[in-house]
């Protein structure tokens, strides 16, 4: 145990963060760049740039300008947007929890989503706005439900019971889900909800990016604020009081940042796990657990990781598309188990 | 800073009172100690100091202030607290833990000053722990841990320090070291209450002791006054030795321990 060489290690990691922003960039821009030339039909790189800058040219056929702009382009961007929420989300639960365990879904968001999307999938309406508005709805009822259960007479919330209560909720909501897709008669409803729960990006529309970017601006603005409040909280509520940081006032905003994170994630793209435990974790065996630097630097690398594993799950099975879900627990899984070998001690 | 303490009374469920009636001045500059048996009361009346607790009856006056008036980044600014044991949460290093009693003086996206590395230096010099300074604090011994939560709460810069069995984890040697660098702070002109069981340790650090039981300050005064066997006898319900050491005049408990029955019934 005292034989690891930490020191040395400790500095060079610490050393890392000096050229991280412009790593950071160059993944944000290869992975866009990726993002929007890869697919079932290849597009030729300056063709995309000219199709995004909106250059009328004849090396730009109108079919490659249709599957930039109102296909890739909306969706490599709801990855970025959901992935960095997700992420971010999963940084504040594990800091408000100290629960390495603890992810976006841990209030039973998860379950809440699936449910109200499901009722909208057999209520038959073909409306695009009411599937997320319904998995919305849901997740928000969920997380009201587990948090009214955890707050206390004297209006503390208690840690224990939101994440028993988050687990028993969401238990209870995935129990009627499965009801409802037991009711389900027509195959297609069934394969819809399926479709759903696994999460996906592909109904990404420019009027969802609209809708989400500031929502994940605000709610991460809001997370990063809080920041420093939750280092202090790294040594308990009672410590965390000690260095002036009032552990309720804490909770409260992150619990309502994070809800509204998750549950708009969720609303547009379905119930994507891993992604919020993982990131988290690998992005603080590399940097550190300072939140300052961890919040920013999870919200990069979350938004790109899920990018990637879009891209993976439209061109493995060409032409047909895999949840993404299965993409990010097939390789989070893994990676997560190897951490845990490795480095379990310092998760 | 003096801290005051007026009539004040706790219970947690409402009913049954943990503290009833406490009654305690410390001065800036005094160390004074609190001891009594286990369920007495001395953590309650700590964390109702701190703020973290809220009396059912009484108030908590720190300097001119009514602690109900104060938020609790100002309680922050002014007092600071090292338990027995403190959880954390991450794989911090020791320095960033130390920096972390700079919270509630710094602003929220303030880089450290230089003042703020000067306490944080200073601290961690005094506290023995700057050979630990890039060391995760998961990987340090329970003693060296127990030295960082004191460097972090020196950082802080408190006018008071209060300290919950504080020496629990520490060997021999580092005890000492520990109630040192506390009685330090205390003629620098913090004032510092401590919980603590070790009686000797008490009787040789402290300026001034309370004896609790059963929720009530039963005496106080200079330790030789309050640690005879009658009062002991009364708050522990145990005979012990208690003596001076002839050199020192220092005061010294030895609790009877009694021997064990081999015989059969």
């Amino acid at each position: 145990m005292g034989l690891r060489p930490r020191q040395g290690a400790r500095s060079k990691i610490r050393s890392i963060l000096r050229w991280s922003p412009w790593v950071l960039c160059l993944l944000v821009l290869g992975t866009f760049v990726a993002g929007v030339v890869i697919g079932a039909v290849t597009i030729p790189l300056p063709a995309a740039v000219r199709a995004m800058l909106g250059v009328q040219s004849d090396a730009v056929s109108p079919m490659h300008r249709l599957i930039v702009m109102q296909i890739r382009l909306p969706r490599v961007l709801l990855g970025f947007l959901v992935g960095a929420a997700l992420a971010v989300s999963g940084t504040a639960m594990q800091g408000l929890f100290r629960n390495p365990l603890a992810s976006p879904y841990i209030l039973g968001i998860a379950g809440g989503a699936s449910t109200g999307a499901a009722l909208v999938i057999l209520s038959g309406t073909r409306s695009p706005f009411l599937l997320p508005l319904g998995a919305f709805g849901g997740a928000a009822l969920a997380a009201s439900i587990v948090y009214w259960l955890a707050r206390g007479r004297d209006r503390k919330t208690s840690i224990f019971t939101l994440i028993l209560g988050g687990v028993a909720v969401g238990a209870l909501f995935s129990a009627v889900t499965s009801f409802l897709i037991f009711l389900s008669s027509r195959g297609e409803q069934l394969a819809d909800i399926l479709f759903w729960i696994m999460g996906g990006l592909g109904r990404a529309t420019w009027l969802s990016i609209y809708i989400l970017a500031p929502v994940v601006g605000v709610a991460t603005a809001v997370v990063f604020f809080f920041a420093r409040d939750l280092n202090a909280l790294s040594t308990g509520e009672e410590g965390a009081f000690h260095l002036g940081v009032n552990p309720d006032a804490l909770s409260r905003w992150l619990l309502l940042a994070t809800t509204v994170l998750t549950a708009s994630a969720v609303a547009l793209a379905g119930t994507i796990g891993f992604i919020g435990l993982v990131i988290p974790h690998v992005v603080r065996l590399i940097v550190g657990p300072n939140h300052r630097i961890l919040i920013p630097i999870s919200a990069v690398v979350g938004a790109c990781f899920l990018v990637w594993a879009d891209l993976a799950a439209r061109t493995i099975v060409t032409p047909a598309e895999l949840p993404v879900g299965v993409i990010t627990a097939f390789l989070g899984a893994p990676f997560f188990l190897y951490l845990l070998k490795t480095k379990g001690a310092k998760l | 800073m003096r801290i005051r303490v007026d009539r004040v009374s706790f219970a947690y469920d409402g009913t049954s009172l943990v503290l009833d009636g406490i009654e305690l001045e410390v001065d800036g500059s005094e160390f004074v100690a609190l001891i009594g048996p286990n369920g007495s009361g001395k953590s309650t009346l700590l964390r109702i100091i701190s703020g973290v607790l809220r009396p059912t009856d009484g108030s908590i006056q720190l300097g001119d202030s009514s602690i109900g008036t104060l938020s609790v980044r100002q309680i922050a600014q002014r007092l600071a607290m090292v338990e027995q044991e403190r959880p954390i949460g991450f794989d911090f290093t020791v320095r960033e833990v130390v920096a972390m009693g700079r919270t509630p003086h710094r602003g929220r996206f303030a880089r450290e000053t230089r003042d703020d590395q000067t306490a944080i230096d200073r601290a961690m010099t005094l506290a023995d722990v700057a050979n630990l300074r890039d060391r995760s604090i998961r990987a340090v011994s329970g003693g060296e841990r127990q030295r960082v939560f004191l460097a972090m709460a020196l950082a802080q810069e408190p006018k008071a320090l209060l300290l919950d069995e504080p020496t629990t984890h520490l060997d021999l040697r580092h005890q000492v070291q520990f109630m040192a660098i506390v009685q330090q702070r205390a003629e620098e002109g913090a004032a510092v209450v401590m919980a603590i069981h070790d009686l000797t340790l008490a009787a040789q650090t402290t300026d001034r002791i309370a004896l609790m039981h059963q929720g009530r300050i039963i005496v106080t005064g200079s330790p030789s006054d309050v640690l005879t066997r009658r009062h002991i006898k009364q708050a522990f319900d145990l005979d012990v030795e208690v003596g001076q050491d002839p050199d020192t005049s220092l005061t010294y408990v030895l609790p009877r321990v009694p021997k064990p029955n081999h015989e059969t019934p």
